[in-house]
């Protein structure tokens, strides 16, 4: 491990490279080892860096750190020394515990310059274009075989948002899904909108101002949840306007509508609950 | 069958799945080396402020120089900061609105963007590779005096980086160009990218905190408004701590303007404005003047729209209150930064 003395040399000097000859020793043995072994891990291609017979690898090993943390090469691109020194001399009591401290935080700051440098130089970058074949979208994303596969993550081509220059089309659009929200709101059972108005606003169930509106005690508006879950609701008016709309419109434009319904139905129950009838208890339900 | 109208969908940038998989890649080896090496995972150790000596025999650092804090400025945070930080965080200066605060963002730990509220700056230094304007923060000065400036953000950058905030809070689409720079929209409820931001979260929980509590005790009310005049500064202090969050949303420095029907006495009002998901405003009335119960005002936004409030009895506080909603569409076209609304008895 380096010594206080090699750490702080190291900290008034600009780079490892200008570090005398014992103090870049005693560095470069602290560092090549935790880089080489994680580049390693990541990726054995990647040489000449994780090749251990190479002579210049203490000089890479010590360069990919440093460049993994140097900010900027304008005003002051040294300050995060300070942040690893400040950091240990947050940690400790002792010299002793914060020196334990400094190779800590250097040592993680390490693996994560090995972890990017094997991103940024390994196999990704040699081979830049996902494959296509279905293997590679099946694969689980971050490892976890239970997790979601790549594929599962990859959003439709219409996430992306509407052009900007098709607003008009946009608002005729928001036009329909205003008038289909007004026609289903009055079929909506007044206790989900109660349960709708509940979580558009983010309030549980079991919140006074939820059951004033409900007319009711929890248990009761629970029952009706299960009896006839918003949920329920909400996918009769998306198969309904599936059945109306689908058939002659495209699939992402059949979607924007309902998930546009589904929004303007939360904003009626705001209105409903949240304007002139605040105070007041559903008429339907007393 | 009802034909709808055809809509225009963004064509996606080019290479987006690959740099879907890019992210994930690197978050795969992240994961790694945090099972693999426990240390790594763990927050950093800090002793409690009072057992701290500092410098203890590690020399001089630089001194903090928030004293030339400044929008578009890029500054480190200080090793103080936020405790739970594993690397040193750097944030963007964005904007600086009144009463000293100021909108940051931080950049993020990784070098692709993971959503599209990350930007890809442009820059080859791996800290500043990545903004995350999802995570911007409305900080005062004092949470910033223990930071360094490390570099400038050109004028562009800045500018990119208030659309891609803009975009993230308000809706705003990007640009053609700024698209092609930001990560891929979360579409998956179990999407992997959701804990990420939960963990970037956290790490900033402590500048969040001390907006709030400045907020607090900079709109603290002082006394109860009697005449006009202190109705209305009193209204003006609930205004301007919403309003910043308009100007936040924005991306404009705060320029709000709050004009009140002058020619009669208007009793304490006071007025908390809200912003929908979807763009739409709700301006929630109070009155403490039981005259106005039941009694309905117009309210006037750019001479254009003219909603009633009604204020009504609530039984439980008695309270008087109403809402208002004024949609989206109906919203000056020139932004929230210029809107002025007016009470006003028909």
């Amino acid at each position: 491990m380096p010594t206080l003395k090699a750490w702080l040399e190291w900290r008034e000097q600009c780079a490892f490279a200008l570090c005398k000859t014992q103090t870049h020793a005693e560095m470069s043995g602290f560092i090549t080892p935790i880089i080489v072994e994680q580049v390693r891990k990541r990726d054995r291609n990647l040489l000449p860096l994780a090749d251990g017979g190479h002579s210049g690898l203490p000089n890479q090993a010590c360069h990919l750190f440093e460049t993994y943390m140097h900010a900027t090469s304008g005003k002051t691109g040294k300050r995060w020394k300070d942040w690893l020194f400040g950091k240990a001399d947050e940690a400790g009591a002792s010299e002793e515990g914060k020196l334990a401290a400094l190779e800590c935080q250097a040592a993680n700051a390490c693996m994560s310059g090995a972890r990017d440098h094997a991103r940024q130089e390994g196999w990704y970058h040699r081979n830049p274009k996902l494959s296509r074949k279905k293997d590679d979208l099946d694969r689980p994303a971050t490892g976890d075989p239970d997790g979601p596969t790549l594929g599962d993550l990859l959003p439709d081509p219409s996430s992306f948002g509407l052009d900007p220059s098709g607003e008009a089309a946009a608002n005729e659009m928001e036009m329909i899904a205003v008038r289909e929200a007004e026609g289903y709101f009055a079929t909506l059972p007044p206790r989900s909108k109660v349960v709708l108005w509940a979580r558009v606003t983010e309030q549980p169930l079991s919140a006074e101002e939820v059951l004033r509106f409900a007319g009711c005690r929890k248990s009761t508006l629970c029952k009706h949840e299960e009896q006839t879950p918003l949920l329920a609701s909400l996918k009769i008016v998306a198969s309904s306007l599936e059945a109306k709309y689908g058939p002659e419109n495209p699939p992402e434009d059949v979607r924007e509508l309902i998930a546009r319904v589904i929004h303007r139905l939360g904003r009626l129950c705001l209105e409903e609950f949240s304007s002139g009838k605040k105070g007041e208890q559903l008429t339907l339900l007393k | 069958m009802p034909k709808l109208p055809t809509l225009k969908w963004r064509t996606p940038p080019a290479g987006y799945r690959e740099r879907l998989a890019r992210w994930f890649d690197i978050w795969k080896y992240e994961l790694e080396l945090r099972r693999e090496n426990p240390e790594y995972a763990k927050p950093p150790p800090a002793l409690p402020p009072e057992s701290r000596t500092k410098h203890m025999g590690f020399g001089q650092r630089h001194p903090f120089d928030a004293d030339l804090l400044a929008t578009g400025q890029i500054r480190l945070l200080g090793p103080g900061v936020l405790p739970q930080s594993r690397r040193p965080v750097y944030v963007a200066v964005l904007s600086e609105w009144e009463d000293g605060m100021f909108l940051i963002a931080p950049f993020g730990p990784f070098m692709e963007p993971a959503t599209t509220s990350e930007w890809l700056t442009g820059r080859d230094a791996f800290p500043l590779r990545v903004l995350c304007l999802w995570n911007a923060h409305t900080v005062p000065r004092s949470s910033l005096a223990e930071s360094w400036e490390v570099d400038d953000l050109s004028p562009q950058e800045l500018a990119d980086a208030r659309s891609v905030f803009d975009h993230v809070f308000t809706g705003d689409p990007l640009s053609d160009r700024l698209l092609d720079r930001v990560g891929c929209p979360v579409v998956h409820p179990n999407d992997p990218r959701i804990a990420y931001q939960q963990e970037e979260a956290r790490q900033m929980a402590p500048l969040a905190v001390a907006a709030r509590e400045y907020v607090c005790q900079i709109t603290q009310p002082t006394e109860e408004p009697t005449t006009l005049a202190a109705v209305l500064e009193d209204l003006t202090a609930v205004f301007r701590s919403r309003a910043r969050k308009w100007a936040a949303a924005s991306g404009e420095k705060n320029k709000h303007k709050k004009v009140w029907d002058s020619g009669q006495e208007i009793a304490p009002f006071r007025c908390v404005v809200y912003r929908e998901s979807n763009g739409d405003l709700r301006l929630s009335f109070s009155s403490t003047d039981h005259t106005h119960e039941n009694q309905t005002f117009e309210v006037v936004v750019k001479e254009q729209t003219r909603p009633t409030v009604t204020f009504l009895r609530d039984s439980e506080t008695g309270e008087l209150f109403g809402e208002v909603l004024i949609p989206h569409a109906k919203l000056p076209p020139d932004g929230l930064s210029r809107l002025t609304f007016r009470l006003k008895k028909p």
